[in-house]
């Protein structure tokens, strides 16, 4: 990690100096949604009234906060990217000068979908805060990911699938198959017996793996194209290395896909991000993030990644 | 009469679906042996590449050169999945084990980018060959299990269905002894 004295001086350089600026205009947001959203809405609803009739109080409240809604997120993204582009990233730069921070992501919607890590449907995507780098032979990027399901009817909701960090890894064997572990929540709900044999009719397109490491298959499904190739991936080795990366992240996920390795990281915070009340980017924020890049190097060094003994160098 | 009926069918389900079952676990060790044999195949090709790289180096290990060299000859007459292909190839991880080590002492040969990349293939059929052994020892345990389990046991009688035996891994393991070394 960073040492504190490090990251506090860069703070002191990149954030403090543009703090008031920052807290100006954010207040200019919600002067702006006093001044131009909340006149726009009084008249949306008198013309709604008037001239098309709609009468019941709660249909006119709530295309009123509908609009005023609208205006402050337009504002606010403006406002938070070029934040980003401004203090995030000037920051990140200073702290890892050899990673390259982008605000938007490039991880799109169908890829994530092909990399399996996901079983229920999505229409909603975004990829924001974008990492990439190089820890020794091992390349990376890291996106910050919400993927949701909008569903279209009369209950029209909207579900969150996964929130959260996608790190995205350079894999040091050779590999043409994709394979995918997932959390065994069929095993753990249903016990063992019931539960395999659940798993074994859920499982899609790839076909189950039986492993050997008993401890490993209690705990998740692995799903391949090719059992022998899944064998070859996890090895032994690997295998006790994702169970101890499963102590601290019990829904981990890991997908083996076009030559990558994909590792999911669910978080229920939004990082990188300015906020809307009270402090707008405290140094405990600027912290959290040193903390989550820099556990990209360990994880790095718990799978081995760097140890390229195999053809690919 | 209906309910006779009814059991009947459900009873000629359940035949074809354990008999299938059987066959599918029978056909799948056959079909994991397979994988083995593509990684031993592979392996045997190695050897001839391995053994002209390092012989001029290692003057004092021609007899393993040697004898590596007859090994793979002799594997290669041998039948497939016969415990005398198994003994020569536990006897040929030996061989290229004594081979590996004895690289660390001879510093132009370990720096030569052929034996490296050769190094480089022989840890990757090792492994393939390791898991494709994983492979092949589920497919027998799933295979025994139905030969066992009760009502596929009766049908397994019938049909003089053999127990297989699992593979057992070699003494020596290439893979625990080489490589970071090598590459250091």
């Amino acid at each position: 990690m960073k040492p504190q004295k490090e990251l506090f001086s860069i703070y002191k350089t990149r954030v403090v100096p543009r703090l008031k600026f920052y807290f100006q205009e954010r207040n200019s947001i919600r002067v702006k949604v006093i001044l131009v959203a909340c006149p726009v809405a009084i008249t949306l609803v008198i013309l709604l009234r008037n001239y098309l009739h709609v009468v019941k109080p709660e249909q006119l409240f709530g295309a009123a906060i509908i609009l005023i809604a609208l205006v402050e997120a337009h504002y606010w993204s403006r406002y938070r990217k070029k934040f980003k582009r401004e203090i995030i990233s000037k920051c990140l730069s200073d702290a890892f000068p050899n990673f390259k921070y982008k605000v938007k992501g490039d991880l799109i919607l169908s890829e994530f979908k092909n990399t399996g890590l996901v079983n229920s449907s999505v229409n909603i995507f975004h990829c924001e805060d974008q990492l990439t780098g190089e820890i020794e032979k091992t390349d990376f990027k890291i996106s910050e990911v919400l993927a949701q399901y909008k569903s279209s009817g009369k209950n029209k909701s909207t579900r969150t699938i996964f929130r959260g960090f996608i790190l995205e890894l350079d894999f040091n064997k050779h590999f043409k198959s994709h394979t995918v572990i997932t959390p065994d929540f069929a095993v753990s709900f249903f016990g063992e017996w019931f539960g395999e044999k659940l798993n074994n009719i859920t499982i899609g397109k790839l076909k189950k793996v039986k492993l050997e490491n008993t401890s490993f298959e209690k705990k998740f499904t692995v799903v391949t194209s090719d059992q022998q190739e899944a064998r070859y991936l996890l090895s032994p080795k690997l295998m006790e290395r994702i169970m101890k990366m499963r102590k601290r992240n019990p829904s981990i996920r890991l997908s083996f896909y076009k030559k990558r390795l994909y590792i999911t990281f669910s978080q229920n915070k939004n990082f990188f991000e300015p906020r809307r009340w009270g402090h707008i980017f405290p140094l405990k924020d600027l912290w959290e993030i040193n903390r989550v890049i820099l556990s990209i190097p360990k994880l790095v060094e718990t799978l081995d990644l760097n140890t390229r003994i195999w053809t690919k160098e | 009469m209906e309910i006779i009926i009814g059991i009947v069918i459900l009873a000629l389900l359940v035949l074809v679906f354990v008999y299938n079952g059987l066959i599918s676990k029978k056909n799948e060790v056959e079909n994991s042996l397979s994988g083995i044999e593509v990684q031993l195949t592979k392996r045997y090709d190695l050897i001839p590449n391995l053994v002209s790289s390092v012989q001029k180096y290692m003057e004092h290990e021609k007899e393993v050169l040697t004898e590596l060299t007859e090994l793979r000859a002799k594997a290669l007459n041998s039948s497939r999945g016969s415990n005398e292909e198994i003994e020569l190839n536990n006897k040929i991880s030996q061989g290229l084990a004594r081979v590996v080590l004895s690289a660390e002492n001879y510093p132009d040969l370990k720096s030569s980018d052929n034996f490296i990349q050769l190094q480089r293939s022989l840890n990757e059929v090792e492994e393939q060959l390791a898991a494709a052994r994983r492979g092949f020892n589920s497919a027998v345990t799933s295979y025994n299990n139905g030969l066992e389990m009760f009502p596929s046991n009766v049908i397994a009688n019938y049909l003089g269905l053999q127990r297989k035996e699992l593979f057992q891994a070699p003494d020596v393991k290439r893979s625990d002894i080489t490589v970071k070394d090598l590459f250091s």
